[in-house]
């Protein structure tokens, strides 16, 4: 999917590809779930740096993704990580503080060796978690994941109109696509003013499109008797004994990494 | 270095800083995992009611008229898509609309909420933005402090009179703000200073975002105008049915 023609959405993509696709859906998010849970709850650098590689493992070698978009996927919330511990890792004050400083002006932007590990290990229990999250999502479709969730009894307005959503935005990317595509041809991006312009008007008619098919939707629903029930067809995809006991090894190896890294630390 | 340099070199550095941000300046959904476990639970439960509030009134519209689940389908297909869409950006980064401003100008901040979870629900699985742990300290930011006063902002400006364009535009754009302002409370709770405690940590959380956070709020507010402008030239029988010329849903 080439890139400048709103490849927004390869994610669904990887999920399509993956040689774990055929893995029972529920299952799936329900230990993906327990695995992030215990990872915060211990708060632990070796724990979440077993959980990293664990997880590097799950979706190249056995989901068979590639390496380095891999990466450049688990890298993709960088910006905020990076800021985030920055805020965390310094601190800024008019009086000498910390361990090390620098001045500026009257303002010391200090920090100390505590600090710049708290903020080392959050990163890497972050990038644990939200490797757990993609090997979640690389791996299964969204509305197989829509389903697990009815399956966990979340309200079923909600499920349905998520299952709508789902489906109304390929139909809304495309409009856009379209839009932006002429736009591109007809100069419409060539300075920020009309860039703003453009956008602006190609978000409002978007809107329009989306209330337009959203009328003919329901006319289609209609004449195929909708009667305030959408029921979704699914692939059954039945749970092996084996996965349920990797994961309670998984979950033992994570107890036990903790209780023998208790005493350890910097 | 002199101090007439210092003067020079320090705007300079911030410049550079907020010009060549590498990576994407998205709207701060808390990263998966960034919070501890209390702060999970604690987020999670200030945003039930408005949830469940939310729920309640989505499906008094529903019962009414069947027709109206494509409608808020579509409106919440539609938010996200305003959301995951490059917006034209000055300093070249990547960046994104939050929508909820718009989306609660348009149908009403209960409606929004629920519209807002199910989004963020998407955001987290199909662009990584956000996740499941921090879901509900995202959803009391994103879908419900900040439309709330979108929406009450847009009200009393309606009621005071001021041009609808600057209305639209504050509404936008303060509460933009106020999901940015949020989120570094929530994050500086998680991680309050040593020295100084919560409001320094906040201050601090402030400092670092705002370089992203402020020309993104104010682009969000212009964009708002011109897509509510292009709307009323171009949809009104279709605003009128969502009800946003009548005064907005409910």
């Amino acid at each position: 999917m080439a890139h400048q023609h709103g490849g927004y959405f390869s994610i669904d993509l990887y999920a399509f590809n993956s040689k774990l696709k055929k893995i029972n859906p529920e299952y799936k998010l329900i230990s993906a779930l327990i695995t992030l849970i215990l990872t915060i709850v211990f708060n632990n650098i070796f724990v979440s740096a077993y959980i990293l590689f664990l997880m590097f493992f799950i979706t190249v070698n056995l989901g068979g993704m590639d390496i380095f978009e891999y990466i450049s996927m688990l890298l993709a919330p960088l910006g905020f990580i990076v800021l985030a511990s920055i805020s965390i890792a310094f601190g800024l004050s008019f009086e000498q503080a910390g361990e090390f400083y620098i001045k500026i002006f009257n303002i010391y932007i200090h920090t100390s060796r505590i600090q710049l590990i708290e903020a080392f290990e959050l990163m890497i229990k972050v990038l644990a978690c939200v490797s757990i999250m993609q090997s979640l999502i690389l791996s299964t479709m969204p509305y197989e994941i829509i389903n697990a969730l009815r399956s966990m009894h979340v309200p079923k307005l909600i499920i349905e109109l998520m299952n709508l959503i789902y489906r109304f935005i390929f139909i809304l990317i495309e409009s856009y696509i379209n839009m932006r595509n002429s736009a591109i041809s007809r100069l419409g991006y060539h300075n920020f003013k009309s860039s703003i312009f453009t956008f602006g008007n190609m978000a409002g008619n978007i809107l329009v499109v989306s209330l337009k098919k959203a009328n003919a939707y329901y006319t289609a629903m209609e004449a195929r008797c909708f009667d305030g029930d959408l029921n979704f067809l699914q692939e059954e995809k039945k749970l092996k004994k084996k996965n349920l006991v990797l994961t309670v090894l998984n979950i033992l190896i994570m107890f036990a990494i903790w209780i023998f890294t208790l005493n350890y630390g910097f | 270095m002199k101090k007439q340099e210092k003067l020079i070199i320090a705007p300079a550095i911030i410049l550079a800083f907020s010009f060549a941000l590498p990576f994407s300046a998205n709207a701060m959904h808390i990263m998966e995992g960034f919070l501890p476990v209390g702060h999970v639970i604690a987020w999670s439960l200030i945003a039930l009611p408005f949830l469940i509030a939310g729920y309640m009134s989505i499906k008094k519209t529903i019962a009414k008229d069947r027709k109206s689940i494509t409608l808020l389908a579509m409106s919440g297909a539609f938010v996200f898509v305003l959301s995951s869409l490059k917006i034209p950006s000055v300093s070249g980064s990547c960046s994104h609309m939050t929508g909820t401003g718009l989306a609660a100008i348009l149908f009403g901040p209960s409606a929004v909420s629920i519209l807002g979870i199910i989004v963020l629900i998407f955001q987290a699985l199909l662009l990584a933005h956000g996740g499941f742990t921090t879901l509900g300290a995202n959803t009391f930011s994103m879908a419900i402090a900040g439309p709330f006063v979108s929406f009450i902002v847009y009200k009393i400006c309606k009621k005071s009179k001021v041009n609808d364009n600057v209305s639209i535009f504050l509404a936008a754009f303060l509460g933009d703000l106020l999901t940015y302002v949020v989120t570094a409370f929530q994050l500086a709770i998680a991680y309050p200073m040593k020295e100084g405690g919560v409001m320094a940590s906040a201050g601090e959380f402030l400092l670092v975002f705002a370089p992203t956070q402020l020309p993104l709020a104010i682009i969000e507010g212009l964009l708002t105008v011109v897509i509510v402008i292009g709307l009323k030239t171009y949809a009104e029988s279709e605003l009128k049915e969502i009800g946003f010329l009548a005064g907005g849903v409910k």
